[in-house]
């Protein structure tokens, strides 16, 4: 059986926002408004975080496109008392919607703050409705949702191939954010084949893990920025 | 003891029966007013169940606020009854007698208010029997939930127990009034003071007192676990459970000092509640602010001393940033006004001990609060942090809670005498010979007593 | 009346409903698809389109799923972006569903500007746009037709250049801070050349970039990002390097290797610092330099007269100390920069684009691209190239009357091209001044094109006043923006998603390339392709006008010029990266595989992948790339020479003009790349000097989609308004917290903002992102922030013709 994951590269990544929007618009994701982002309430399944170190002239921002890290151990999955968020046999850490009570231990918990939650029944314009990607659930108020590591596309390959009559390929399911990076810095696979290009770069002398010293063990993988090159 | 029944002196405890008998239009008017703002919050709670969860202040990195600080700190009040009852019951302290019931009370009052500010908190309320469907063991949630159901029933039972012959008190003395009448009956179990109905009484009083013991440790021990089973900077603290334990006892014994005061005014108990009882209680709130002070400290100084990045983020926001007042009020009001105003045998007077009280009661809740919110609003990853503030629905519905607790209150000692008759009775009976047979007992038999009383057997 | 237990029951369960629906919104809660009953497994069509929320030029999949479009990715196919994205093509679908479309043809029913309009049929509005056409047509004012066009890359560029030349108008105006259709003025004027070069980046070892935001709105974003994750990590052992030059520390400089800070408008000065490190230690190109430079050394010209050549003015002038004292950047770095920017050859000086500080910075671009001809990096392998053209099929020519001719031959409205705007394309910063003059002549009618100058033109007001001399404004926008709130008709075009396009793609690299895009749905509203629309018109104008037009749409249009393609046996359709490999194997062996055997595949075969290109100009020989009068690539532009003279001429002695220009240089050094010093900046506690940044997220039109506006920027977490980036430590002392409202005022007026403190900024200036503060243009945009447009000063970089959006002094005080 397959275990999905990621690797991101960051000497690659340009901080533009793509993966971002590519995961609202494939996930259905609604935008809050402006009083409500005011608030802290954005729902971002995937987030730039950017620390910037330093005062003028000698500063240093470093962005990191955090996705949910779909932990091996996930933190959030220990504490869920109704098993609305759980994870399954393939790594993908998913959420129930319809089972979730909305008590959001699982946000406190997560060290990644990669949940999120429906402070309010998110109401789009009827006619942007529209564009709304029919393979994924729209949420409704109260209850926590996150990043899917898109599985309605794992499905959907899965009953692909299936039709075809024949053993889905691991690059047949890629999810939307890694789809679209315009600077490839975003790689998806199967962890457990070890020629894959995620276990290759995950080998890398550049890889780390977001927080690595929490034991979580995510399934998302980051390469550290290249030597920085001074001035010769 | 059997006789009790017969030499009961109703008149003597007039004051007891007043309340039920003749109640004081100024209090029916005050749990009127209760009542009103108790609908306020349920008005809150519609409104906010219409808009969702989002009508609270609570945003993304301050994902629980006051809703989850009111349960730590009402299901911490919780403990003032029960605990502080049957501790005092095993240790056969014999000033606990006028104190119990009203610790009881407050005791099952107030669980029920915790566990509906975590009804609050949900985000689908109208799915808490998922818990109960799809429960995961797992989940210190779910610890939290069989626990508390579990000190709800115990207390409830323990609070009852000890009633029944009060309730068959009431149901001779309501002879005449045929609801009040049949409603004593109905729960005074067919008491008719027997021994055999006075020891298994007592059995039971005492295994519930064994029982209640471990139960309600667990419940705060088990809340705190909520907390300290995550990861989070500052939570994640092995001292939490004890930590827990000791602030809720401390708020406990404030939250039911109060109380006493209280009560002991509206409802003239001068003569029951005497200021020694005070004093011991005071003594007990001393001991508690000095405990947790402890803990606060070893808690606070690990933490600064391991100097751990993200935990030093949260320390700092405490001590320095954002929430310094919060908890600079917290110490102030936790640790120094008791212990400045308790440590003098001058100052343990009702009025003295009842700052203190009131003190520690602000000073837990800050105490709640800024162990809470300051973790969540500085996340481990370099997220912009957040701030939190309540809107107007959570001060409503903290509002509600208060004073659907007082209402609660007030609403029982409507009904039932809010000191116990018959153990005060059983004081004056049994209590006193014990007492002296007790200390009697620790002392060594000395010549001159030996001599003394073989003088009167010869004579 | 007996109540049946059924009855009851249903009573009951109907006021639990009731009750329930009171307290909860079950009913209004189930929204979209859930509530839809068309689940099952539907089906899906990726269609191919062009992204036009820039002028990136990036192909597109729309997934269309029963006539929805839902989901907008990068097409793998398209040479621009293979696959990759950024966010504002995928928002694009939100511009598709936007609720405040307009839906109809507007008739204009209350006061200009009143906000009252009347829905017409599109057969009364083409009536009422033909009558006033023709009726200007009879009075011989064809001239007095402006048309206003924004930013876009598409055949409606040459379409509606076509219209006006038909019509007989010199008045199409473009109103852009860049064309990316047209050759940068410093590439001109130094190499001669007339089209737009490209870079290849994705061969360089060193990228040096002068205020260029290649990681954020450069030409074509996609590719640039694209290229960027290339040389980083897709070079085994060589790791391109990027050094960004810029006052602010943008998202490009804080991924660059290094970033230097430099004080604005200096660039000039840094880049002949440079290039003086690299003449004193020898270390330029000598072999490129000798063979292929003009003006380098000293040089007699035919007449006798001796010039200074480029290397003298260069060590004379521009040593390091010098150099870093006006910009701010410690000598060390002057010295390993130029070092590494020939060490690292091939290397790359990046100024198109980049950001103006300084009225005349063409001679800031001019000192920039030096650097290249002092690296020799021009025509080989990771330097500069030409875009190769596009071969399609030339439009039938036009055969004017002479009533069109004399329109034509009018002077232009805006004076691009004259006398002083000599250089100048578009005058954008003259407009609306002339059109109040009525001078040369009075405008009668506007078309407005996929512009918004009322918003994006810091001269608003002027604009204001000036659309009210005119009697009759057309706008095609799509939405209820500033400019078509003042218009007297809108013609509601479609947007992208909902139309053919066409489009020869500029797109900073070398290879030519052709995008074609397929409507992906049905118009939502009833809307009206422009293109169709002036096809329309020009037909019922008739004569010269409907010969210019054989079209019957803009579907034929494209059908018709792509025939070029077909038939120019060169290039072909995109294809998977793997087929293409081994296509061009076949190529260098000599062997061409003819893919389809008439235009009807050929068509079919383009309109299902989206593009057609020729991967070979991606590297051209040196000669191709100079086509100056000396063939050379001239340090002392020659160019330059000659057009001063002729606007000279015009305007009447070099003086009159170097006075009007403002510039102070003179003899020699006007046609050599120079530093002309910066007036020096007012210096007190609260005044800051104000830098206009673009965002990733925002071009022009994104401002209306709530998925950009919820994620503005990577270094700020902002949503739904914009801000100001002050330095912390000012800020400290002006009293001013983090996120605190701020005035920014400046001359001409003050806007209030979100101060946002950040420790990158440099401590005189203050940054400000362009794309928010609209007065309109639908519920998603209007009142978001500020406009900066409010308080810049119009400076005019008169040799351009455009303002200036930076430099402008303001005061910043808390509000």
């Amino acid at each position: 059986m397959a275990l999905w994951g990621m690797v991101i590269d960051l000497d690659k990544c340009t901080a533009c926002q793509a993966c971002l929007i590519a995961c609202k618009s494939e996930n259905n994701v609604p935008f809050v408004g402006k009083q409500q982002a005011d608030r802290g309430r954005i729902i971002s399944w995937l987030e730039i975080i950017s620390e910037t170190e330093g005062e003028y002239p000698e500063v240093r921002t470093r962005f990191i496109p955090r996705p949910c890290l779909h932990c091996d151990n996930p933190p959030c999955v220990k504490v869920c008392p109704v098993y609305a968020t759980y994870r399954n046999p393939e790594g993908i850490v998913a959420q129930i919607w319809e089972r979730c009570i909305g008590c959001r231990f699982c946000m406190a918990a997560c060290p990644y703050a990669a949940k999120y939650f429906n402070w309010h029944q998110y109401r789009i314009p009827e006619s942007m409705e529209k564009g709304f990607n029919p393979d994924v659930y729209v949420r409704r108020w109260g209850v926590v949702e996150k990043c899917t590591f898109c599985s309605h596309r794992l499905l959907r390959a899965r009953d692909r191939a299936a039709a075809e009559k024949r053993e889905m390929r691991a690059d047949e399911y890629v999810p939307a954010c890694v789809e679209v990076c315009p600077s490839k810095a975003m790689y998806f696979g199967d962890l457990n084949d070890p020629d894959s290009v995620v276990s290759v770069l995950g080998r890398s002398p550049r890889a780390f893990h977001l927080l690595e010293d929490l034991g979580t063990e995510p399934k998302v993988t980051y390469l550290m920025e290249g030597e920085r090159h001074a001035l010769l | 003891m059997h006789s009790s029944r017969h030499r009961l002196n109703f008149e003597e405890h007039r004051i007891l029966f007043d309340p039920i008998q003749n109640p004081r239009r100024g209090i029916s008017i005050f749990m009127g007013i209760l009542l009103a703002i108790t609908a306020w919050g349920g008005f809150c709670y519609i409104l906010q169940w219409r808009y969702g969860l989002g009508a609270s202040g609570l945003n993304q990195p301050v994902l629980w606020g006051f809703y989850i600080t009111n349960f730590v700190f009402f299901i911490g009040i919780s403990h003032a009854g029960t605990l502080i009852s049957a501790i005092l019951r095993m240790a056969k302290a014999e000033w606990r007698r006028p104190i119990t019931r009203m610790a009881e009370v407050i005791t099952v009052a107030v669980l029920y208010i915790g566990a509906a500010n975590i009804i609050f908190d949900l985000g689908r309320p109208e799915r808490a029997f998922f818990l109960f469907l799809y429960g995961r063991y797992q989940s210190p949630l779910l610890w939290d939930a069989s626990s508390i159901t579990a000190y709800l029933t115990a207390s409830s039972v323990f609070l009852y127990l000890p009633l029944i012959p009060d309730i068959a008190i009431l149901r001779d003395r309501f002879a005449d009034r045929k609801w009040l009448h049949r409603f004593y009956q109905v729960f005074s179990f067919g008491w008719d003071g027997s021994p055999r109905q006075q020891k298994v009484l007592n059995i039971g009083i005492t295994i519930m007192s064994v029982v209640v013991i471990p139960i309600a440790v667990s419940v705060h021990t088990v809340i705190s676990y909520i907390f300290s089973m995550t990861l989070q900077p500052m939570w994640h603290s092995t001292i939490f459970g004890p930590y827990f334990v000791c602030g809720a006892i401390f708020s406990g014994i404030a939250a039911l000092i109060v109380m006493m005061v209280v009560l002991r005014k509206i409802y003239h108990l001068e003569p029951y509640l005497k200021p020694i009882h005070f004093n011991y209680l005071g003594i007990l709130l001393l001991v508690m602010s000095l405990l947790w002070f402890y803990f606060t400290f070893s808690e606070y100084l690990t933490g600064f001393f391991g100097h751990e990045p993200t935990e030093m983020r949260v320390f700092w926001s405490k001590v320095t940033g954002t929430y310094a007042p919060y908890f600079w009020t917290m110490v102030f009001f936790n640790f120094v006004v008791p212990v400045l105003i308790l440590s003098f045998r001058r100052m343990r007077t009702i009025g003295g001990v009842l700052v203190a009280s009131i003190s520690v009661l602000a000073g837990m809740w800050l105490e709640r609060f800024t162990i809470i919110v300051p973790t969540l609003a500085n996340p481990r990853l370099p997220f912009p942090s957040g701030i939190y503030f309540p809107t107007w629905i959570e001060w409503g519905l903290m509002l509600g809670s208060f004073s659907f607790f007082v209402f609660l209150y007030l609403l029982f000692s409507r009904f039932f005498p809010i000191i116990s008759i018959w153990e005060i009775e059983e004081g004056r009976e049994v209590g006193l010979e014990e007492v002296e047979e007790r200390i009697r007992s620790y002392l060594p038999e000395t010549a001159g007593t030996f001599n003394s009383r073989e003088k009167e057997r010869s004579t | 009346m007996r109540i049946s237990r059924r009855h009851f029951l249903k009573m009951f369960m109907g006021a639990v409903a009731g009750l329930s629906a009171g307290c909860t919104d079950f009913e209004k809660i189930s929204t979209g698809w859930r509530s839809s009953e068309k689940w099952g497994n539907p089906l899906e069509e990726w269609i191919p389109s062009i992204c036009q929320q820039c002028i990136g030029g990036c192909g597109l999949l729309v997934r269309v799923i029963e006539g929805r479009a839902v989901k907008v990715v990068g097409n793998p196919l398209h040479p621009v972006n293979r696959g990759g994205i950024c966010p504002k093509g995928l928002a694009g679908i939100q511009s598709l569903y936007d609720p405040d479309r307009i839906q109809t043809p507007l008739k204009r029913a209350g006061e200009r500007g009143e906000g009252k309009w009347q829905p017409i049929s599109w057969e009364e509005a083409t009536a009422i746009v033909v009558e006033r056409l023709r009726g200007l047509k009879e009075k011989r004012l064809t001239n007095s037709l402006v048309i206003i066009a924004g930013q876009f890359q598409d055949l409606r560029e040459p379409l509606l250049h076509r219209f006006t030349d038909a019509y007989g108008t010199p008045n199409y105006i473009r109103n852009r801070c860049f064309t990316p259709n047209e050759v940068s003025k410093a590439h001109f004027l130094m190499q001669g050349v007339t089209s737009p070069l490209g870079y290849d980046l994705m061969n360089a070892g060193l990228i040096l970039s002068f205020g260029c935001s290649l990681l954020e709105a450069w030409i074509s974003p996609v590719f640039q990002l694209r290229t960027f994750g290339h040389i980083r990590q897709e070079r085994p052992g060589n790791r391109g390097r990027i050094y960004v030059v810029d006052p602010r520390f943008s998202v490009s400089a804080s991924k660059a290797d290094q970033w230097i800070p430099i004080r604005p408008g200096t660039d000039a000065a840094l880049a002949l610092g440079m290039a003086y490190v690299i003449i004193q230690e020898g270390i330029y190109d000598r072999k490129f330099v000798e063979r292929n430079t003009f003006g380098f050394e000293d040089w007699t010209d035919g007449e006798g007269k001796s010039h200074v050549g480029f290397k003298t003015l260069i060590l004379n002038e521009y040593k390091p100390f010098t150099v870093s004292s006006i910009t701010g950047v410690p000598v060390e770095d002057i010295f390993s920069l130029a070092r590494a920017f020939v060490n690292r050859r091939p290397a790359i000086a990046l100024g198109e684009k980049g950001l103006s500080y300084r009225p005349n910075d063409i001679y800031t671009r001019m000192a920039i691209h030096s650097l290249n001809g002092l690296s020799g990096s021009l025509g080989s392998k990771g330097c500069l190239t030409v875009q190769s053209d596009v071969p399609l099929t030339a439009w039938p020519g036009t055969e004017q009357e002479e009533s069109v001719r004399f329109g034509n031959s009018q002077p232009r409205i805006d004076g691009a091209g004259q006398g002083k705007y000599v250089l100048a394309t578009d005058a954008m910063e003259n407009l609306p001044g002339n059109i109040l003059a009525g001078r040369p002549y009075p405008v009668e009618v506007l078309f407005l094109f996929h512009t918004d100058p009322l918003f994006s033109h810091p001269k608003r007001d002027t604009f204001i006043k000036a659309f009210e001399k005119i009697p009759f404004i057309v706008s095609f926008s799509p939405f209820l923006d500033e400019t078509s709130h003042h218009a007297d008709l809108i013609l509601p075009d479609h947007t992208f998603l909902e139309r053919w396009q066409g489009s020869p793609v500029r797109h900073s690299s070398g290879f030519s390339l052709f995008s074609l895009g397929r409507p992906a749905v049905e118009p939502v509203h009833s809307t009206r392709d422009s293109a169709d629309f002036l096809i329309e018109v020009a037909r019922r104008l008739g004569g010269g006008m409907a010969k210019a037009f054989p079209w019957k749409n803009s579907e034929d249009l494209l059908v018709q010029t792509t025939k070029g393609l077909y038939h120019s046996r060169e290039g072909y359709v995109v294809s998977l990266p793997e087929e293409e490999a081994f296509r061009q194997f076949l190529e260098k062996a000599g062997y061409r595989i003819q893919e389809t055997r008439s235009f009807e595949i050929f068509w079919d075969s383009l309109s299902a992948k989206g593009a057609w290109w020729s991967p070979a100009g991606s590297s051209a020989e040196v000669r191709k790339l100079i086509r100056t009068p000396s063939g050379k690539f001239e340090f002392y532009s020659n160019t330059l020479k000659n057009q001063m003279k002729r606007a000279a001429d015009e305007v009447g002695g070099m003086e009159r003009l170097l006075a009007d220009l403002g510039l102070r240089a003179r003899g020699d050094r006007l046609y050599l790349p120079h530093y002309d010093a910066v007036e020096a900046q007012q210096t007190a506690e609260s005044i800051f000097t104000l830098n206009t940044y673009r965002l990733m997220s925002m071009s022009g039109v994104t401002a209306a989609q709530p998925w950009l506006q919820e994620t503005l920027a990577p270094h700020v977490a902002e949503s739904w308004e914009n801000w100001v980036e002050i330095n912390s430590e000012r800020a400290r002392n002006l009293g001013i917290r983090d996120g605190d409202r701020v005035w920014i005022e400046s001359r001409k007026g003050k806007i209030r903002l979100k101060a946002r403190i950040l420790p990158t900024v440099a401590p005189s200036l203050v940054h400000i992102p362009f794309g928010q503060g609209h007065r309109a243009y639908g519920r998603w945009a209007r009142g978001r922030g500020s406009n900066p447009n409010d308080v810049i000063m119009t400076l005019e970089d008169t040799l351009k013709g455009f303002g200036i959006l930076s430099g402008t002094q303001v005061k910043i005080t808390k509000a």
